[in-house]
């Protein structure tokens, strides 16, 4: 509890914490005082001069035009914001930016929501005096997200604050002095970082505005929004999208006090563009032939109760998603019950994958470990990031780091692979993906022995674990290295101190792997296969997974197919063609439809769907259960709870129920026993000379937002990358196609990279559908 | 009573000499001053191009949303409604449309002869609405005022604008 | 005739820089020895009884400056010294830097081992690169000689001194915008609290100091304090260097006792006027200060003299105007010269000065309209309120210009043609 103190504002009495930024005070407060360059994360500058306000330390003493934003609130302190000295200045202020400002406003993307407007009318300056000529600029090219318009710009220095400072880019930079100065980068291009796309909302005016918004404009006040959680990976961000009409038109960060504050990653940003575009097939089809919605799921009902009456409990098998909501996955688990068949529902695309994930998250919702939050994370003053790459399979993990790293803390990798953050760490441990569990075993033993002497590659980071007060740890559950999951918890347990607490994030492949990593009945993918290719079970059910990818390619998955009685696809990406199925329902997409995600902490979130005038209405859930209801089985509906499906406490069934876009998520209490799955035999990966490395990158990777243009534009090409000097052992040479091991059929260009452990093979995970887009060069 | 009667007996004979306000429509027009709201219309600046920069401050303020458009850009990078509808059921012509155009592209004018036998063709569309004139304001172009390039204006060419700085040189 | 101190080796004929061996002739480092014999504090005490205020245009006492200098820091602490000359119409730096760089190097060794600060600067603008060039065969010459470097005359004190380039912008020649230019950064000031003293280049412990006031610290520490406090006038400490430039007859750079009165300066110094025309206006202290119109020519040319007649001392150089010098002219050519040096940081300098310039040229040319003159009297007083000093120095001429010649700036929105200038 801090200290408060006693101010006056205007002539009223406040309470506030002492030694506050008197600007944010007055913000807080609800006493709006006009400023630019402040940004709560981004802090004050100082440079616009817009929230001066005559400030006295008491009241005896003579009151002075001050900046607010660079004033920290005192005892006594008598701050007069409507003074007529204080309103005539900032008057001024905002006549001088208007000297340049161009007459833009009716073409400007940021009418509507524009700070310069708002703050131009908050300090009645209405009239032209000038009648000087404007100054002007030329546009930079910055890439397909970002539009560029220099003319508008009022100097407030914020972008490169955000860009330089905050997000420790360093492509944006500043030009020039004077009335010329210039926002820009050297030459154009694609800008670096992943976070640019926080400029649109960083900047006050329409400098940088959303490009691929642009081509499909609405005034802010026209689109209807909702407070959704982010599906493009595992954090869980809240954001905002703003749809119109039948479309998706844009979407915003919503801020949330623990998670995302203010800034979201590109990917979340651009990714939701998929939504307009998909499914193709927007009418349900039966063997290829399109039907009407009722007649679809009455013939599915039907052909699922013959094969489960004909063939057995066992007779279907389903694919679960864990890219969609809790609702969606729990009628999937119903729909079983109300057929009287027995749950086989795999939710993962590898046994590897099965049980680190559900290890991780067993861990996780367990409370065994503790998860900080994302501000919690950018005030460690020790990061390890292990096995996989921030940058790409989490990315506002990386934001958060940078805020760490900005603050002095030790960072370091252990990672196959070189990634973005690399240039920060300390030290960086380079090793096999078979060697990671090792490596951190190797660091749990010294720090158990301090007496013996610690290999020189590992030093620094004891060293600096040793002396840490919040110490992290990020471990990737992504690759499906259970060795690794235990390995770093045991690493986490021992560092672990009564008065120096240690924090633990793992970070998963989809925005509800946690969520699902609960399910009561879920069934590892290899034995699903043996139970598809045995016979044992006749009818397959996709929803929301993508049958390419689970059953490796698409040859394998039509083969799978045509041998089942029935199949059927539930799914708003019809990624495969929806007739290689017996029925096609298609879903509508997610930020279209409402469900609950449970993130990397265990935390459930509730997204709020979008109603907008497209022709699906029903998300995939309500799907499931109206084929439910046409088996008869509604009262099975009613007496479904949470706890039934999903191995959460109880209690918290009307917690979950209940919840909703407002708060900022509840914590689920998991009662998935991390013991029992340690017990679990991980499966042992044979010796390989060259093992294989998963790149996942920021853009390409995760499937829905590589259906999205723009991201789909950005992502780096297929390809091989190896060590130049395994390379020259293979005899192999840059530009040469070489078959991926694991898929001989398929050939891609070798890429060397220095900076990748040796004997390893790194490629661009990229989803089934999108891989077979790919221009690759089969040679013959 | 008999007075009463003859008292409004009386009004009446006084009215039968008046000459009657009433006027023969349709053969006979009445005169409409130029700024009666009437029909909308969608004016041309006086280069010839469409006047409309599809801001959405029109169907933002209009009182009973009978405006919907859509903005896009053209390949000069003009931005125009790619769509505007103005649905003249809901339309009460009360003027706040061309009052709050920054363009002078929306304007109403003194016609009035607009009926139609089906409620859809009173919803009229861009093409019903655009006309080639200047309308009321012929000398007026926001292209030439704004800072945006266009085909046609590039940047540093508007009004009161100054040359393309450049941010590269090191000269004060 | 006065005391010389800071130019007694310059012979203004030679234009070869004093040498060592005549520098040491004259008597010099010999405030070195002494200073290398007493404690750091002690030295600090000299300078502060002597009464030295900075030389660079504030004024501030450098002994109270040095002393908030943390003496039980433990990192490095650094001396800068400021030969970053821009202010129009000042030039007694160069003076010092070209003529006699030894003088230089020997204060800030003093001045490094008071603060106990083993590395030193010398930032000095672009052009003066000849001067850079000057003092870097200097210093490697108080090398050679044991007077800088390490254990400098086995004293055990080690100070290590270069010179730096700048760029070449006048807002360096604040000393926040300094440390961000020699950090490498851009040469945007920053805000205080923290001061340099506790926070400067590089996070760390800085002192900015003056050519002029630095070369007064060698004296002191010879001659003692006593004697340098009765080189001045009425009570005031040393000497000033003294410039003139303008409409005199002989424009140049004296040593005077501090205060003697700028109507000496003018009319004995100086020669009084250079054309037919009698003295219209002054600026004392280069171009950022009020102006003085004849009824202040008497005041004594020190600190509080000046400041209490309405404007500061500054650098001492005056720019002078006779009668036949339109004011609103000379208004256009300073503001031409604020908006081009502005660092474009925050808004009223950086859109206000040029704002100015385009209105008074406006009005110089004939194209002034009535309502120019409150858009002037609005700017005048915002761009007090900037983020570093820069522009309240603007503030000062372009402030007392519309306020002391208001009936000219009048006269040329009336009449639109100037009928001053001659």
């Amino acid at each position: 509890m801090s200290e408060l103190v006693k101010i006056s504002i205007d002539g009223q009495e406040y309470q506030v914490p002492a030694g506050a930024n008197l600007l944010q005070v007055c913000l807080d407060l609800g006493l709006m005082v006009p400023h630019f360059c402040y940004h709560e994360a981004l802090g004050p500058a100082g440079s616009c001069r817009l929230c001066a306000a005559m400030v006295a330390p008491s009241a005896e003493k003579p009151a002075q035009l001050v900046m607010t934003c660079m004033t920290k609130v005192s005892e006594g302190m008598v701050v007069k914001i409507q003074d007529p000295y204080a309103k005539d200045f900032r008057r001024g202020v905002i006549e001088y930016l208007m000297l340049n400002h161009p007459h833009d406003c009716p073409v400007c993307d940021e009418g509507g929501e524009c700070m310069l407007q708002d703050m131009t009318v908050l300090s009645e300056h209405i009239h032209r005096r000038s009648r000087f000529p404007k100054r002007t600029w030329r546009n930079q090219y910055l890439g397909p997200l970002i539009h560029h318009e220099m003319n508008r710009c009022i100097t407030c220095y914020r972008c490169v604050r955000f860009y330089r400072e905050y997000a420790l880019g360093k492509d944006l930079g500043v030009f020039g002095s004077r009335d010329r100065v210039y926002f820009g980068r050297v030459k154009d291009g694609v800008l670096e970082s992943e976070f640019a796309g926080n400029l649109v909302d960083v900047c006050p005016t329409g400098v940088f505005t959303n490009k691929r918004f642009r081509e499909v404009y609405s005034r802010p006040w026209d689109l209807h929004t909702a407070r959704a959680i982010c599906v493009h990976c595992s954090i869980g961000c809240n954001l905002l999208p703003g749809g119109r009409h039948r479309t998706l038109r844009r979407i915003k960060p919503h801020p949330h006090k623990e998670l995302n504050r203010f800034f979201i990653c590109d990917r979340g940003r651009y990714g939701g563009e998929y939504v307009n575009l998909y499914p193709r097939q927007t009418r349900p089809t039966i063997a290829g032939t399109e039907v009407g919605f009722r007649e679809a799921i009455h013939h599915a009902a039907t052909q699922l109760r013959g094969i489960v009456e004909q063939h057995g409990t066992k007779a279907i098998v389903a694919l679960g998603s864990s890219r969609a909501s809790l609702e969606t996955n729990a009628a999937l688990n119903l729909l079983f019950k109300a057929l009287g068949a027995e749950p086989q529902i795999v939710y993962y695309d590898s046994d590897e994958e099965y049980a680190a994930v559900r290890l991780a998250a067993s861990l996780t919702t367990s409370r065994a470990i503790t998860v900080p939050t994302l501000v919690e994370m950018e005030k460690c003053d020790f990061v390890l990031s292990i096995g996989g790459d921030l940058t790409g399979e989490a990315p506002m993990f990386d934001l958060s780091v940078r805020q760490a790293i900005r603050a002095g803390a030790a960072f370091f990798v252990i990672s196959p692979r070189a990634g973005k953050l690399d240039e920060f760490a300390r030290s960086v441990l380079r090793v096999r993906p078979d060697a990671l569990a090792q490596a951190v075993e190797k660091i749990l033993q010294a720090l158990s022995n301090p007496a013996e002497t610690i290999a020189p590659e590992i030093a620094d980071i004891v060293q600096a674990l040793r002396s840490a007060k919040k110490p992290l740890f990020l471990c990737s559950a992504i690759h499906g290295d259970v060795a690794l999951i235990k390995a770093t918890y045991d690493l986490a347990k021992a560092a672990h101190q009564e008065n120096r607490p240690c924090f633990l994030a793992y970070y998963y492949p989809a925005a509800n792997s946690v969520g699902v990593a609960l399910a009561n009945d879920s069934l590892e993918p290899t034995k699903a296969l043996d139970l598809l290719r045995t016979g044992t079970a006749k009818a397959v059910i996709a929803v929301e997974h993508d049958l390419a990818t689970f059953f490796g390619n698409l040859e394998n998955a039509k083969g799978i197919l045509e041998k089942c009685a029935f199949s059927m696809i539930v799914s708003s990406v019809d990624s495969i063609p929806p007739d290689m199925a017996t029925v096609w329902l298609p879903a509508s997409p997610h930020y279209l439809t409402s469900g609950k995600f449970v993130n990397y902490e265990g935390r459930v979130q509730h997204s709020e769907g979008l109603s907008l005038a497209t022709p699906l209405t029903d998300g995939p859930a309500d799907l499931l259960l109206s084929l439910i209801e046409d088996l008869g089985k509604s009262a099975l509906l009613e007496q479904a709870q949470y706890s039934d499906i999903f191995a959460v406490a109880a209690e918290q069934n009307v917690e979950l129920d209940e919840l909703t876009a407002k708060d900022g998520g509840i914590f689920i209490r998991g009662q998935l026993r991390p013991t029992d799955l340690m017990r679990d035999s991980s499966p042992s990966l044979p010796k390989r000379e060259m093992i294989r490395w998963d790149i996942i990158q920021t853009f390409g990777s995760e499937e829905l937002s590589a259906l999205a243009p723009p991201i789909a534009e950005l992502a780096a090409p297929a390809r091989i990358e190896m060590h130049p000097d395994d390379m020259a052992q293979q005899n192999i040479a840059e530009g040469d196609f070489v078959p991926v091991p694991d898929t001989p059929s398929m050939k891609l260009k070798v890429v060397p990279n220095p900076n990748l452990a040796r004997g390893t093979f790194a490629v661009p995970r990229l989803p089934a559908h999108v891989a077979s887009q790919v221009p690759v060069e089969v040679q013959a | 009573m008999i007075r009463d009667l003859l008292t409004g007996l009386q009004i009446t004979a006084k009215y039968i000499f008046r000459r009657p306000i009433t006027f023969e429509y349709p053969e006979e027009k009445p005169i409409i001053p130029p700024r009666w709201r009437g029909r909308i219309v969608l004016t041309s600046d006086p280069d010839g191009e469409e006047r409309c920069v599809a801001c959405y401050l029109c169907q933002a303020v209009c009182p009973v949303q009978c405006i919907d458009l859509q903005a896009t850009h053209r390949p000069d990078g003009r931005r125009v409604a790619a769509k505007f509808d103005i649905n003249f059921a809901r339309c009460i012509f009360c003027g706040f449309c061309e009052e709050a155009c920054p363009t002078y592209a929306i304007q109403l004018t003194p016609d009035f002869e607009m009926s139609a036998t089906e409620r859809s063709s009173l919803l009229y569309h861009k093409e019903d609405l655009q006309i080639s004139g200047t309308g009321k304001h012929p000398e007026y172009s926001f292209w030439k005022v704004s800072g945006v390039a266009i085909g046609g204006k590039d940047k540093g060419q508007g009004l009161n604008e100054e040359p393309p700085t450049n941010y590269r040189s090191n000269m004060p | 005739m006065s005391e010389k101190v800071l130019l007694k080796n310059i012979d203004p004929k030679n234009p070869q820089p004093v040498t060592f061996e005549q520098y040491v002739k004259n008597g010099g480092y010999e405030g070195a020895r002494i200073a290398l014999s007493k404690t750091p504090l002690e030295v600090q005490q000299i300078v502060k009884d002597s009464g030295l205020r900075g030389r660079g245009g504030a004024g501030f006492p450098t002994g109270l400056k040095w002393s908030f200098v943390p003496m039980d820091y433990q990192g490095q602490k650094y001396l800068i010294c400021n030969c970053d000359e821009m202010e129009p119409g000042t030039f007694k730096d160069r003076a010092l830097v070209y003529g006699d760089p030894h003088q230089l190097i020997e204060g800030m060794l003093i001045a490094a081992y008071a603060m106990q600060m083993t590395k030193g600067f010398i930032f000095i603008r672009y052009e003066y690169k000849k001067g850079a060039e000057i003092l870097d065969r200097a210093i490697a010459e108080a090398e050679q000689h044991g007077w800088l470097g390490k254990n400098i005359q086995g004293s055990g004190f080690d100070f290590h001194l270069e010179t730096h380039l700048s760029a070449g912008r006048y807002i360096c020649g604040e000393e926040t915008a300094l440390l961000n230019s020699l950090e490498g950064k851009r040469a945007n000031p920053r805000s205080k609290p923290p001061f340099p003293q506790i926070r400067g280049f590089l996070g760390q412990p800085t002192i900015v100091n003056n050519v002029e006031t630095l070369c007064n610290i060698p004296h002191i520490l010879a001659k003692g304090p006593e004697w340098y406090k009765k080189l001045g006038l009425n009570g005031n400490a040393g000497t000033k260097l003294m410039g003139a430039s303008g409409r005199v007859k002989t424009p140049g750079l004296w040593e005077l006792p501090m205060g003697t009165p700028l109507s000496v300066l003018l009319n004995e110094y100086a020669g009084g006027p250079s054309r037919e025309f009698p003295f219209k206006a002054v600026i004392p202290g280069a171009l950022s200060t009020p102006i003085f119109t004849p009824e202040q020519f008497d005041t004594p040319m020190d600190f509080d003299s000046v400041a209490k007649a309405g404007s500061r001392l500054g650098t001492a150089c005056v720019i002078v105007f006779d009668e036949g010098d339109c004011m609103v002219a000379a208004t256009a050519n300073i503001m031409k010269f604020y908006a081009r040096e502005s660092c474009g940081f925050c808004t009223p300098c950086r859109e206000g000065m040029q704002w100015i310039y385009d209105t008074v040229c406006a009005i110089r040319d004939g194209q002034g309209q009535p309502s120019d003159m409150q858009v002037l009297d609005d700017l005048s007083r915002h761009i007090a309120h900037t983020f570093c000093a820069f522009a309240p120095g603007a503030q000062d001429p372009f402030l007392s210009a519309i306020t002391k010649f208001r009936h000219e700036f009048e006269e040329h929105i009336a009449k639109r043609t100037c009928s001053i200038a001659k």
